[in-house]
């Protein structure tokens, strides 16, 4: 394919089709509906949200705030390491997404930032101090300044440093936006000498994040790993857990929003490819299972040797307050292992089906966050006080959906300044 | 080395070394139990933007690699 | 430097909950909050019944999570041992409070002053209570500053969105006088004092009676020794529990 084959114009950037128009207004209700919610907590405090402290007020002081939390920054987890991965080992098939995939990283991990300042009840002072006086032995800070900064900024930068050569390739284009083009380009002419330098750099950065994914993620679940005083938290399997959920519901993000790029322009359609959701299928199929394999073997642990308490929590999982969320969770996840499983068996995948797979995780993933997040701050207390409960209230349900669809406009508005499919494949030639 | 990898490197460098001082050394130290005051302020006033500036300086060396002007910029 | 403690008489608790009123008036603790709290438990069945009575502070912990996973520092241990929140520095987080294993934070969920029990924005109720003037709504002890670090730690009434939890009422301390609990109880279950003087009650009553402290296997050190009674088991019911603060 060349240059020329696909222009600004079919790429979707500058043109604001009806459908589109109509979702950006929708997104910007959704959002609306979400800062007049975030305003009654300003004004009146977080008694407008469904937490309460543990212990004689019998609530929940962290929930949907913090099990989204998790949840950002999870899917932003699955972006950056398919990114990352898909440049080094250099998989054709999925190299048009890789933009998405660091775009959903970048967006991921703001909404993460946001959903942070949505859970602080001093969310200014929260900026200032942090910076301020930010302790090295909390698990806080690498979640703070790892994620929030340097996870963030390197994403930022290898998205940056990656789009360079697709804004030169616009800025030949006349357009309202080449001077936005010339400038991302920063002087770049695709010359031989400067893709080889990006080649590099982008290897050695792809390198560099991994780490930092690891810091991060494992210092994420510190923050509930450390507590031995809560039952419930306390498990080895914690931390990969974390790793492979992240994976499922970024894979599943991304899944569904090839389908709808692919959907809406048809011309990346040969690019996208059934060959793109079938690879997508497999990854989520097999960290499905694994997952589930993790649930299986943590049940088990805690239903049989653990402390009385941890079996409580078990039981509250499998068939107390706490089951609706445990069995979406598990259900959901089951049925997208089972149509991966399938349309394996069949040896052809839908594309239709990797995106319900997609769906299915996602769904299960957020009903497993918030189950980390409440059981054992409700039923967790070693001291005989009563048992609690968290319901959220709209303020938090809007916030957080509100959130949600900030990220979304954030995509289409992206989407509509810059190709959201790289133009060509970067190692075709 | 040309003058671009050795910026870039340094750059990097510089980075890293002030992340892990400001770490260890300029933040609040570190001891359990945490039984003392001392260990609530960071002993450098911004200790932890300081680290944060090391970290992104890491990544900042990138940028400076490849937009960094000359050599076959032109062809 | 002191080493503060405390200890709590089982064998003497009655459990009337005048610490919980004492404190409550002492530090403006709004509605629902309870720095000082007396569990009334219940075990067996049905005849072969027992009360008994668990008065829970803060622990003050030696070795204290919420001490430990604090980003910011505003939770921090002083070297006499008095664990306190800078409401300054506070960011709202309740990373201490979920730390905690003992229960005993309490965030402000809402500004401190509406949650009084009497609506000072009602002027004609409260000069009426107030003898035909309006009192101050908190005791101006708590906006003082204390220790040698002067951070802003007493009482309950600073700001929205911030951790409270018991101060060993810091601010009488520091003037010498015992805290509202241990001052307040009619049959002297609270003791505090000085571990470093030998001679100081808690150190001879810590000599001279049985003791033990809550959760002790969860390691965290606390600095509140309970007398002559028993931990609280799984056996334990409680009999009043307060209802759960879903109220505005
Ligand atoms: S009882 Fe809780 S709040 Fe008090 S010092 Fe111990 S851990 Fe901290
Ligand atoms: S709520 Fe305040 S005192 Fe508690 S951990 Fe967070 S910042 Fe520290």
């Amino acid at each position: 394919m060349s240059i020329q084959a696909r222009t600004l114009r079919d790429t979707g950037v500058g043109r604001w089709g009806p459908l589109s128009v109509a979702a950006g207004a929708a997104l910007l209700a959704i959002v609306a509906v979400g800062i007049a919610a975030y305003s009654q907590q300003l004004i009146h405090g977080e008694v407008v949200t469904g937490l309460r402290d543990w212990g004689t007020q019998g609530g929940s002081p962290w929930g949907l705030y913090i099990a989204f939390v998790v949840y950002f920054i999870g899917v932003s987890f699955a972006g950056i390491s398919i990114a990352a991965l898909v440049r080094l080992l250099r998989i054709e098939a999925l190299q048009p997404i890789t933009r998405m995939a660091e775009l959903l990283t970048i967006v991921s991990l703001v909404l993460g930032a946001f959903s942070v300042l949505a859970d602080l009840g001093q969310p200014l002072r929260g900026i200032t101090n942090l910076f301020r006086y930010a302790r090295p032995q909390s698990p806080f800070f690498g979640t703070f300044s790892l994620v929030m900064a340097g996870y963030l900024f390197a994403s930022l930068v290898y998205f940056y440093l990656a789009g360079r050569r697709d804004a030169y390739l616009l800025a030949q284009e006349p357009s309202r936006l080449q001077w936005f083009y010339r400038w991302w380009a920063a002087g770049y002419r695709d010359t031989p000498a400067q893709r080889a330098r990006h080649e590099r750099t982008s290897f050695l950065l792809a390198i560099a994040i991994l780490p930092l994914l690891v810091t991060a993620h494992s210092t994420l679940g510190l923050v509930f790993g450390l507590m031995g005083g809560r039952p419930g938290w306390f498990s080895a399997l914690q931390a990969p857990g974390f790793v492979v959920l992240a994976g499922v519901s970024g894979l599943g993000h991304i899944a569904v929003m090839a389908a709808l790029v692919r959907w809406l322009l048809p011309s990346t359609r040969e690019q996208i490819r059934p060959a793109t959701f079938r690879l997508l299928g497999i990854f989520l199929m097999v960290l499905g299972m694994i997952y589930l394999y993790f649930t299986l073997i943590e049940v088990l642990t805690a239903g049989y040797a653990a402390h009385e308490r941890e079996q409580e929590l078990v039981a509250l999982l499998l068939w107390g307050t706490y089951a609706p969320y445990f069995w979406a969770g598990t259900v959901g996840l089951g049925a997208a292992v089972t149509i991966g499983l399938v349309q394996g068996l069949r040896g052809s995948w839908n594309i239709g089906a990797v995106v319900a797979m997609g769906i299915l995780v996602n769904i299960a993933a957020i009903a497993k966050r918030l189950i980390i997040v409440t059981p054992s701050l409700t039923h967790g207390s070693l001291l005989p006080y009563g048992h609690g409960v968290y319901i959220p209230t709209w303020v938090e349900v809007a916030i957080i959906v509100g959130l949600m669809s900030l990220g979304a406009l954030a995509i289409l508005a992206f989407s509509k300044l810059f190709p959201i499919v790289p133009l060509e494949s970067e190692h075709a030639s | 080395m040309s003058t671009r990898a050795l910026l870039a490197a340094s750059i990097a460098l510089a980075g890293f070394i002030l992340g892990v001082v400001a770490y260890f050394v300029l933040a609040a130290p570190w001891g359990f139990p945490p039984d003392s005051v001392a260990h609530s302020n960071p002993r450098v006033p911004f200790a932890p933007a300081i680290f944060v500036a090391g970290v992104m300086m890491v990544f900042i060396a990138a940028i400076v690699y490849e937009l960094w002007p000359g050599n076959g910029d032109h062809t | 430097m002191p080493k503060y403690a405390m200890t709590i008489d089982l064998a003497r608790c009655m459990g009337c909950r005048a610490c919980m009123v004492a404190c409550k008036v002492e530090n403006n603790t709004p509605e629902e909050q309870f720095w000082m709290y007396v569990f009334r438990l219940e075990e067996g069945e049905f005849p072969d019944t027992r009360l008994t009575f668990l008065p829970r502070p803060c622990q003050h912990c030696d070795n204290a999570p919420c001490v430990k996973v604090c980003p910011v520092g505003a939770r921090y241990k002083r070297e006499d041992g008095i664990v306190l929140t800078d409401f300054q520095r506070c960011i709202g987080c309740r990373y201490c409070e979920v730390a905690c294993p003992y229960g005993v934070n309490y965030f402000h969920w809402k500004s401190p002053k509406k949650g009084q029990y009497l609506n000072w924005n009602k002027d004609a109720e409260v000069k009426e209570r107030g003898n035909g003037e309006t009192p101050p709504w908190h005791n101006p002890d708590h906006d003082r500053r204390y220790g040698e670090e002067r951070r802003l730690t007493a009482g309950a009434v600073h700001y929205k969105g911030v951790m409270g939890k018991c101060t060993f009422c810091v601010h009488r301390v520091e003037k010498g006088l015992e805290p509202a609990c241990v001052a307040n109880c009619p049959v002297r279950v609270f003791e505090f004092g000085d571990l470093e003087d030998p001679e100081s009650t808690v150190s001879r009553k810590l000599r001279e009676s049985n003791r033990f402290r809550l959760l002790e296997d969860v390691g965290t050190e606390p600095r509140v020794f309970y007398l002559n009674g028993q931990p609280p088991t799984s056996e334990h019911r409680q009999l009043d529990a307060v209802k759960g603060g879903k109220k505005g």
